[in-house]
């Protein structure tokens, strides 16, 4: 979840009320918010994912006094007709085709105002704008450029301009290479043979979207008007991050003045703030939240939320949703809003009625029996990771590489792979242990995945048992007792065991575990290269057996 | 005169047949008992005034690993001095050194044992160092000395001839040998042991072990049971046992059995589709980016055979087909859908579930590991395990949800819980809820919410679906007292052994 740091005076400011500390943190819990710290004058906010308008105090404090009861229902930000033109050259369209801008005059530039433009415009980067990829923002001094704008595709080589914090001019090229952002963000126009570029009549370069600004239009404590672009790949998700930006600015007294955005011959303009609407049915609201709340209550709700009410009917209202809401897409979104304003803390927990008879899984059962009876025979039970490395699945148990289910993204070349049998993870945790008394008894019930392309995911899930007992002296006979019995008690008749090799023991003692000719494990004493592979002093014996094909039932 | 236990008799029994002052290892050896019996019997005896036992101090002289190889090659000098015989009674140093197989760093060491001890001469001429050796090599003392400590383990000091005796304490001066002091001890009957006569010795017997002879024959009515030290430390054993990890889930189970949940699981290895579209997450949702899923490599994707249900998954996440959603309003990749990962929630699930289970009331619970890309330190592991549950019926709602999740909360002790707005991308409304722990305070316990209509609808459901997912993992941890993750998969046996069953 991003996290926002705002200032407690600024917020309150804002709000136009002072809260106590304690009484806003209690408020923003009840909001998709969280105070997770304060320092001094600082409040450190974790926000939900799904509100990019709540990124900044402007927009903490909207929301709030809605809550609050200071001031409710829509805000109507007034959008004036402008100079500013932008016209997107059609070089642009297959690679960042998008653009979105406005003016904002008479923002007095504090440094909480900064501040708070700041962090929105990174927090949008780097959620809603899936780190500059769909979206990009850029603030400008206004005063420094013309308002005539193109927004064009253009040869890096032919780029030319000083970007922000830098002291010469440098090409398109240059900058994705000596720049700190053009190294962060580059690879998401390098593959492109022009870049986007924004400049206005005269040449001046404002900004090489989505990378960097040019030092020309930096904002300085001198700067009153200020101008936006947003560029991306996807129209609405610009159009809706502009709506956020000028709608926060606008919060603190900036005047908005519209963009034209001439896409070849169609016109449009920006920011459009217009509401959008989204109908509620009252049952299915009440349904949902357990409540009985009338049309009216309902409306005087959704007003603390700043949504709109239009034409109410007996049950059913229209929203009109704010145009920095980018979260609603279902009538549902609408309900969890009413919760919210109701009050999640209002809502009394009632237990659900709902007479079912709980059933457990067979593989479930059946591992509690032989866990039990592993216990009875003395062994401990341990735990491992699933993931695992390929060095302990085949080199260090002396097996040929084989095919297992392998991962792309590993952290680590400890967890790389998901284990195919369970006896390398029992060596392994022996291997820790050396000195630790003997004999040492250990086992595990747990699942293994085998690559199986019949299967719809290519795999299958197997629930196996693995026990190992170290020792001074310790046979073949010891750990072939102990299977015998789980066998045994575990209600196994008729299973024969067949002599084979397998390089992870020792020749001869050895034996595959067969049941109607199906074989369902293996046991034997642990070849020493093993035992030297693992660092281990005193010998081995092991079994694995595959718990639904040796205890043979049928998983429904 | 007290009962004698039956190793004091028989020590005793021993030293009669002596008569003499014996050793420790000679009565060990003549009554068949373990060396620590014999000491303990000694020392009872001896409490007793029966015995006497004279104690005399020895320097017991062993190698070392050193000692050991120069008693099997030979000495280094000695080795020089023959190698310069061998190629002809004068050699170059470097050849010298080189047939008698030495190493570089010994050859100053070398050179003045062959001084000291007149084995050859050594000339310099023209910068290089000349070995001359004038007749055969007398026999060496020292090496005398090393080889029968060798042959015998080790010796007595005292019983060296005392040409050996210098031999050793030179070798000791080049660290190639240990002497240990040791005390020897010789026993002897007292007067009073002497006047004894075996058949007072015999009947004065009092037993450890009361055997099967001793109770068929009656036999136990005449002897004493020996008194034990009663508190004396026994030997530890160590138990057969339960992971205390598995068994906190066993008690999550009971618990969700008793309220009438089914237990379900699907594959750990899953495709994209049930872990993330079916979810109503976009395909650009970034969960589905590798730093938040380990996607595989191999096997890279799957098969989706649900022809009908992709059709309504696609659909909705185009343009919200039939659900009242906007959808996402994108182009929907049947490929990325099909691309395997390691599955990321147990949500996945909970929707192969509901395929299947479509008549309300609907009550299942999953408690399985899920994968998410981590290192594995004390607070974070790439592999962990998620308690999730759904409850879908007619008429079921957010404060069933809230119910439930207050009435788990209890059943596990975990006390106060409050309840907050969330945000997950398949529920709407979202609910994370908080309970107050003793000493870490509010802490997040469980994330919940209603299924959406754009996650219902495809799959054909006509009823409310509440669902909750808890992180396990963490609440184990607060169950079992453990502050470090990697302890719920611990490969510490001591630890295993050693903790106490809840």
């Amino acid at each position: 979840m991003p996290t926002l740091k705002v200032g407690y005076q600024d917020l309150c400011e804002l709000l136009g009320r002072k809260l106590p500390v304690e009484l806003l943190r209690e408020r923003l819990f009840l909001m998709k918010c969280d105070v997770e710290n304060v320092s001094g004058d600082d409040l450190f906010l974790e926000v939900t994912s799904d509100r990019p308008d709540l990124l900044s105090s402007e927009g903490i404090a909207r929301e709030l006094r809605g809550l609050l009861d200071i001031e409710k229902g829509l805000i109507n930000y007034k959008v004036a007709k402008g100079d500013l033109s932008i016209n997107v050259d059609r070089s642009i369209k297959r690679i960042r085709p998008y653009i979105a801008g406005a003016i904002v005059r008479g923002l007095k530039l504090t440094d909480d105002s900064v501040r708070q433009i700041m962090q929105l415009q990174e927090k949008l980067h780097l959620t809603y704008c899936r780190n500059r990829t769909k979206v990009s923002i850029g603030v400008h001094d206004a005063d420094k450029v013309t308002h005539k704008l193109t927004y064009a595709g253009v040869d890096p080589g032919k780029i030319r301009f000083t970007p922000l914090d830098e002291a010469r001019e440098m090409n398109g090229h240059e900058i994705l290479e000596s720049t700190s952002k053009g190294r962060e963000y580059g690879w998401i126009i390098k593959d492109f043979s022009a870049y986007p570029l924004l400049y206005d009549s005269e040449g001046k370069v404002l900004s090489m979207p989505p990378i960097i600004n040019s030092v020309v239009t930096q904002v300085t404590p001198e700067t009153s008007n200020l101008l936006l672009d947003v560029t991306g790949t996807d129209m609405k998700l610009v159009n809706s991050v502009n709506n956020i930006m000028v709608s926060s600015m606008a919060e603190r007294g900036g005047r908005i003045e519209a963009a034209k955005i001439i896409y070849g011959s169609r016109e449009i303009r920006t920011p459009d703030l217009k509401t959008s609407t989204m109908s509620l049915n009252i049952s299915f609201a009440n349904d949902t939240l357990g409540l009985n709340l009338t049309t009216r209550v309902a409306a005087g709700l959704l007003k603390k939320i700043r949504y709109g009410v239009k034409s109410t009917s007996k049950d059913r209202l229209t929203a009109l949703v704010p145009a920095y809401r980018a979260d609603i897409m279902h009538e549902v979104d609408l309900v969890e809003d009413l919760a919210i304003a109701y009050g999640y803390n209002r809502l009394e927990p009632t237990m659900p009625l709902a007479t079912t008879i709980g059933s457990e899984r067979e593989i479930v059962k059946l591992t509690r029996k032989i866990r039990d009876l592993m216990v009875g025979l003395g062994f401990v039970e341990v735990l491992s990771y699933i993931m695992t490395s390929r060095k302990l699945l085949f080199e260090k148990v002396n097996m040929p590489a084989g095919r297992v289910v392998e991962v792309t993204n590993p952290l680590s070349s400890d967890f790389e792979v998901l284990r195919n049998w369970i006896l390398p993870s029992l060596l392994d945790f022996l291997s820790y242990n050396k000195h630790v008394p003997y004999p040492q008894k250990i086992f595990e019930c747990g699942d293994v995945v085998i690559i199986d392309e019949s299967k719809p995911t290519k795999s299958v899930t197997k629930r196996k048992v693995g026990a190992v007992i170290c020792d001074h002296r310790v046979s073949y006979e010891d750990v072939q007792a102990s299977l015998y019995s789980l066998l045994r008690n575990g209600g196994v008749n008729g299973w024969h065991l067949q002599k084979i090799e397998h390089p992870s023991f020792i020749k001869g003692r050895v034996a595959a575990i067969k049941i109607m000719n199906e074989e369902v494990g293996v046991l034997g004493e642990i070849n020493p290269q093993l035992l030297e592979n693992f660092g281990m002093e005193n010998p081995i014996a092991a079994f694995e057996l595959d718990l639904q094909s040796a205890f043979g039932f049928k998983e429904t | 005169m007290s009962a004698l236990r039956e190793n004091e008799i028989r020590v005793l029994l021993a030293l009669k047949e002596f008569s003499r002052k014996v050793t420790l290892p000679e009565i060990i050896d003549r009554t068949g008992l373990q060396d620590t019996a014999v000491m303990r019997a000694v020392l009872a005896l001896s409490e007793r005034s029966l015995v006497q036992v004279h104690e005399k101090k020895a320097f017991l002289v062993r190698l070392n690993q050193e000692g050991i190889s120069y008693a099997q090659l030979g000495l280094p000098e000695s080795r020089l001095a023959k190698a310069v015989l061998s190629l002809g009674g004068q050699a170059s140093l470097d050849e010298a050194v080189s047939k008698a197989h030495l190493g570089e760093d010994t050859i100053p060491i070398v050179l003045g044992w062959i001084n000291r001890k007149r084995l050859a001469e050594i000339h310099r001429r023209e910068g290089l160092i000349y070995i001359r050796s004038s007749g055969r090599v007398e026999p060496d003392p020292d090496e005398e000395a090393l080889r029968l400590i060798y042959e015998k383990g080790e010796v007595r000091l005292e019983e060296l001839r005392p040409k050996l005796k210098d031999a050793v304490s030179r070798l000791k001066g080049r660290n190639l040998l240990e002497i240990f002091h040791k005390v020897d001890r010789e026993v002897e009957l007292t007067a009073k042991a002497l006047a004894l006569n075996e058949l007072e010795i015999r009947t004065t017997r009092s037993v450890t072990a009361l055997t099967s002879e001793l109770i068929t024959s009656g036999e136990w009515r005449k002897v004493e049971l020996r008194e034990y030290d009663i508190a004396a430390s026994p030997p530890t054993v160590y138990p057969g046992k339960k992971n205390a990890y598995v068994e906190f889930m066993e008690e999550a189970r009971r618990i969700l059995l008793a309220l009438g949940f089914a237990e379900s699981e699907g594959p750990l290895v899953e495709m994209e589709f049930w872990n993330f579209d079916i979810l109503f997450q976009a395909q650009d949702h970034p969960a589905r980016e590798i730093h938040d899923s380990y996607v595989l490599k191999d096997p890279a994707s799957g098969h989706l055979n649900a022809v009908e249900l992709v059709e309504r998954v696609k659909r909705t996440h185009q343009n919200g087909w039939r659900t009242g959603s906007t959808g996402w309003g994108y182009e929907w990749n049947r490929r990325i859908a099909e691309r395997l990962i390691l599955r990321t929630q147990t949500t996945a699930v909970s929707m192969r579930y509901l395929t299947s289970y479509k008549n309300p009331p609907v009550k299942m619970f999953c408690l399985s590991k899920v994968f998410r890309p981590d290192v594995l330190d004390a607070k974070h592991s790439m592999e962990f395990t998620q308690l999730e549950g759904i409850v879908g019926d007619k008429g079921i709602n957010l404060r069933h949800l809230l119910g439930f999740l207050e009435r788990f909360a209890s059943i596990l002790k975990l006390g106060e819980v409050k309840f907050k707005p969330g945000y997950f991308p398949f529920t709407e409304p979202s609910v994370e809820s908080y309970v107050k722990h003793p000493t870490l305070g509010w802490v997040e316990f469980v994330g919940a919410g209603m299924f959406r209509p754009e996650v219902l609808k495809p799959l054909g459901i006509g009823f409310p679906v509440i669902a909750w997912g808890i992180g396990f993992d963490r609440l184990a941890m607060i169950a079992l007292g453990v502050d470090d993750i990697r302890d719920l998969h611990s490969k510490r046996l001591e630890w295993l052994r050693e903790k106490p069953v809840r």
